[in-house]
């Protein structure tokens, strides 16, 4: 009405400058007029010619424009990936899933057993003796070199008194590590005469460090050492391989002490340079003989298994990866050959292709490890196979301990000393449970697992806590399978989702409800979640986006000076 | 007086005083009768001390509230004093009821401070278009056009002043003979000079961006030819970031003739349409409900009206608005006495500026801002943010209103 008003009242314009009508306009303009005014403006058409007050302002129209967006994408993507599965249940001779190796509540209680949490360590460090002296130790100083040439036999022979062992699990009496720390003391009075510059004194202060137990402070002198060796030029063919013996020395010295603070991934980069140099020392390819390098490549050099985290397997099966070669004896253009086939990271994967391609025999270490690993993932069968006999008394004290978890006889009095027999008792019966499991999935059955009445736990909550991992556990595992043979078989897909479906007493909820889902939509849960998420973020920003405009709007369009006058209070 | 004989004021059929009841009667604007423009020395010190502020990164936001004589800036301002001090404010140098009935040539900055809130402190500089005026005549060179050109370029905001009848009848009025032949000349010189405030703006803030400093700007400014200076803003280049309000001021006085002026209208029509009667009552109706709600739709009146001065504050402005400020709204009807201010509070006036005041405070930033503004490695990262799109630009609103709304369409 002003606005005609107004328009009324300007002068008629001259007949030659008369504006020619407008043309009419199209459906799109008039659409997006309609969309924008039904969206930003919020009042009816008539209050918003005249340009009437904004209050009321109804939001139908912004919450609309901000929800359809949202609502359009969930409908596209409901009509291309809505596809309810109607394939009849096939019945299955087998579940094809694996269990895992471990629950929480497993990795809880092997926490209390020292030799499942740290499996046996076999780590022999190559003694300075056996790495030529000759050339990387000679000290000007005549007196400081018959010194260090003291110190050093001094070392050796303590080496050879431990065996050469750096585990972490070593015994460290007080005695034990007074020595070590006068040794020390001595070697770093030596090391500031000759200025921390010699790679033997950085080795040897490392090998001390390790063996007692210290890998922080080991860490930085090996990586010291093979710094040296590094970047000390060789003068010939001699010193090249000396130094490659350092280095491989040195650099399999850090990987131990990496592997000690835990740092397993850097670990094995330090053990496969160390790998690397050996051969490099070996010079040539077929022999990988000790040589002058000093540093001989066996089954004993490598850390073995480690049953928190199986990254030890994952060192072995680095060197699989070069060439399935066996462990003991890879020859060094295998070990130096690009991998075809890394270790994919999945560890259980990793130990049941050990358990079936790793010969143990003849290395009791190796064996306990692998058997205490198998009778953790409830593989009873491993744990027989890999039975030795003569063993030393550790090896054997694993061997026990593995045959007690996997319910293959009780221990003796003497094999579980030192161990925590509630965990050990739990332990046992976890791996009874998972064994049951086992069969039922290889049978093609799967039934609620139930604690046997005579068992007793160290915790009340321990069984019904197990149970719920293995649930969750289980239950994504079949969603995977399921998913996986959705397009293939979906007979079988069908029968899994249905597995899931009659056992839903004791699966999560969740999944349950996500195997009703998959199965009447053929979709996932997480999928569709992922597009309400998405849907919803279009949709909240996109009513921020418009209620700012919104705001822009108003105060553009509004009048607070009319408003004003209606509120003043005269009127 | 309307034509039942009942005073109609602007508060809902009320009689409210005018400017001129109030103040005295406000002589039509005449170029030739403004003295020139001189500083004294309090006046100089003023804008020396406020330009020294303006170098400092914490300083208040400083709008510039421009327009020519007898437009109402002095009455706003102490309007504005009222509302203000009404809000615990404290205002330096006061604004005195006695300048209202003068007629000020000087560039006055008013401190507006808060005890409690040194943050909420803003300045208010009265620039009178004179000034301006004089500046351009003088090719922006002499002492005076330094000090305009420098008052712009610090400037966070503008608030352009235009007599609310002038602008939205100037031609009814001088039909009517309200106006004299001069006088419509002059206000069409007034509206003339605003555009090309507004066409300044950007070639300032351009040489400023160049520059660096106020002073080096202005210099370059009156060293540019004379029709570069107010040429249109280049394509592809983004308009000033300061918010302007058009304010449409002394509306009390268009309410008092407005129907008038519209009865002169609809008998203009009717007498182009060949009918010789007088109005019916239907037709007086229509004409009284115009001008009950006239300041409805402030935005689109003046963009009718003064086309040209809209357009050219949409293309050199991003953020702006138009609104009636009646620095007299709220007293009550047949008032005669001494204006008390603070008794009725004119909330459209507080509105407005407090809208004028945020956009200013947001669009300046703060101190890491101006730090960043003034580094020469960061100022091109500000430079870019600084011309992002942003859904608060006015630009939106009306492109939105004008998609369904042809009176805005057409108007444009």
């Amino acid at each position: 009405m002003l606005a005609d008003a107004a328009q009324d009242s300007v002068k008629p314009p001259p007949p030659q400058a008369r504006r020619v009508a407008a043309p009419s306009r199209g459906l799109v303009d008039r659409a997006k007029g309609w969309l924008l005014f039904t969206a930003i403006d919020g009042r009816t058409k008539s209050r918003a010619r005249g340009n009437a007050p904004f209050a009321p302002r109804r939001q139908r129209g912004l919450i609309l424009a901000a929800l359809a967006p949202g609502l359009a994408l969930l409908l596209i993507i409901g009509a291309i990936f809505w596809r309810p599965i109607s394939a009849e249940p096939e019945t299955l001779s087998a579940i094809p899933i694996p269990l895992p190796a471990q629950t929480a509540v497993e990795r809880k209680r092997i926490q209390n057993i020292a030799v499942l949490r740290e499996g046996l360590w076999e780590a022999r460090l190559p003694p300075w003796s056996d790495v030529p002296v000759k050339g990387m130790a000679r000290v000007s100083n005549p007196q400081v070199h018959a010194e260090l040439a003291t110190l050093i036999g001094e070392i050796a022979s303590f080496g050879d008194a431990i065996n050469d062992r750096g585990p972490p699990n070593a015994q460290r009496d007080g005695v034990f590590l007074g020595q070590i720390a006068d040794l020390r003391s001595r070697l770093g009075a030596v090391d500031g005469k000759l200025r921390g510059m010699r790679s033997v004194t950085a080795y040897h202060l490392g090998l001390l460090a390790l063996w007692a137990g210290d890998a922080a402070d080991a860490e930085p002198q090996f990586a010291s050492a093979v710094d040296i060796a590094r970047k000390t030029q060789p003068l010939d063919d001699v010193g090249k391989q000396r130094l490659d013996g350092i280095e491989a020395s040195a650099s399999y010295g850090l990987g131990l002490a990496e592997a000690g603070r835990g740092l397993w991934q850097k670990a094995i980069g330090e053990f496969d340079a160390a790998l690397a140099a050996a051969c490099r020392a070996a010079a040539d390819a077929g022999t990988n003989s000790q040589a002058d390098s000093g540093f001989t490549l066996t089954r004993a050099n490598l850390v073995p298994l480690d049953t928190r985290s199986i990254r030890n397997d994952r060192l072995i099966a680095l060197l699989h990866a070069r060439g399935a070669v066996t462990v003991t004896s890879p020859t060094c253009a295998q070990l130096l050959a690009p991998s075809p086939n890394a270790p994919s990271g999945d560890a259980d994967a990793e130990a049941r292709a050990l358990f079936a391609s790793l010969p143990a025999a003849g290395d009791p270490t190796l064996a306990a490890n692998l058997q205490l690993r198998a009778a953790l993932m409830g593989e009873g069968d491993v744990v027989q196979r890999l039975s030795f006999d003569n063993a030393d008394a550790e090896a054997q004290q694993a061997q026990s301990l593995a045959h007690a978890i996997a319910g293959l006889e009780i221990p003796a009095d003497g094999a579980a000393d030192g161990v925590d027999k509630s965990a050990l008792g739990d332990l046992r019966h976890l791996s009874t449970l998972k064994t049951r499991l086992a069969a039922q999935l290889h049978s093609g059955t799967l039934t609620e697992p139930q604690s046997d009445p005579s068992w007793t736990w160290s915790d009340p909550t321990l069984f019904a806590n197990w149970k719920s991992d293995i649930a969750s556990s289980v239950a994504n595992a079949l969603l995977a399978e399921a998913d996986s043979v959705h397009d293939d078989n979906p007979g079988v897909s069908a029968a899994l989702y249905d597995l899931i479906l009659d056992n839903r007493a004791w699966l999560p909820t969740s999944a349950v409800f996500d195997a009703w889902w998959r199965l009447n939509t053929g979709t996932s849960l997480g999928f569709v979640l992922t597009m309400l998420a998405i849907a919803a973020a279009i949709s909240l920003m996109l009513f921020l986006i418009l209620r700012r405009w919104r705001q822009t709007y108003r105060t553009t369009f509004e009048s607070w000076h009319h408003a004003d006058r209606q509120r003043a209070p005269e009127g | 007086m309307s034509e039942t004989g009942q005073r109609t004021g602007l508060s809902g059929g009320g009689a409210i005083p005018r400017a001129e009841d109030v103040f005295g009667s406000a002589p039509s604007y005449r170029r030739d009768t403004v003295p020139n423009a001189t500083m004294d020395s309090d006046e100089s010190q003023n804008l020396r001390d406020l330009l020294n502020l303006c170098k400092q990164s914490n300083r208040p936001p400083v709008i510039l509230l421009f327009g020519f004589s007898y437009s109402g800036k002095t009455a706003l301002a102490q309007r504005l004093q009222d509302i203000f001090q009404s809000r615990g404010y404290g205002v330096s140098p006061a604004v005195g009821a006695k300048a209202q009935a003068e007629r000020t040539s000087k560039i006055q900055p008013y401190w507006f401070s808060h005890p409690r809130r040194p943050n909420d402190g803003f300045i208010l500089v009265d620039l009178p278009g004179e000034r301006f005026s004089r500046a351009k005549e003088a090719n922006f060179s002499d002492a005076v056009a330094k000090e305009t050109l420098s008052l712009m370029a610090a400037a966070d905001a503008y608030l352009l002043l235009l007599e609310a009848d002038k602008t939205l009848y100037l031609d009814e009025m001088r039909g009517q003979g309200m106006v004299g032949e001069l006088e419509t000349k002059d206000y069409h010189e007034v509206v003339a000079t605003m555009v090309q405030f507004a066409k300044l703006d950007w070639q300032l803030s351009r040489k400023l961006g160049r520059h660096g400093d106020i002073e080096a700007a202005a210099k370059a400014i009156a060293e540019m030819k004379p029709d570069e200076r107010f040429r249109e803003l280049s394509r592809g280049a983004r308009a000033s970031r300061k918010p302007v309000l058009l304010g449409l001021s002394i509306a009390d006085r268009l309410h008092d003739t407005m129907a008038g002026l519209e009865e002169a209208v609809v008998k203009k029509r009717l007498e182009a349409r060949g009918e010789n009667r007088d109005l019916t009552d239907a037709e007086r109706n229509t004409i009284r409900q115009i001008v009950a709600n006239f300041d409805r739709d402030p935005l689109l009146l003046i963009n009718m009206r003064q086309q040209k001065l809209v357009a050219q504050v949409m293309s050199s402005f991003r953020y702006f608005r138009a609104d009636f400020l009646t620095s007299f709204a709220g007293l009550p009807a047949n008032f005669t006495g001494a204006a008390s201010m603070t008794l009725y509070p004119p909330r459209g006036v507080e509105q407005n500026f407090d809208w004028l005041r945020d956009a200013a405070q947001r669009t300046r930033g703060g101190r890491l801002r101006t730090f960043a503004r003034r580094n020469r490695i960061l100022s091109p990262v500000v430079e870019a943010l600084d011309a992002l799109p942003s859904l608060r630009e006015t630009v939106w609103a009306l492109w939105t209103r004008a998609s369904w709304d042809e009176a805005l369409r057409d108007a444009r």
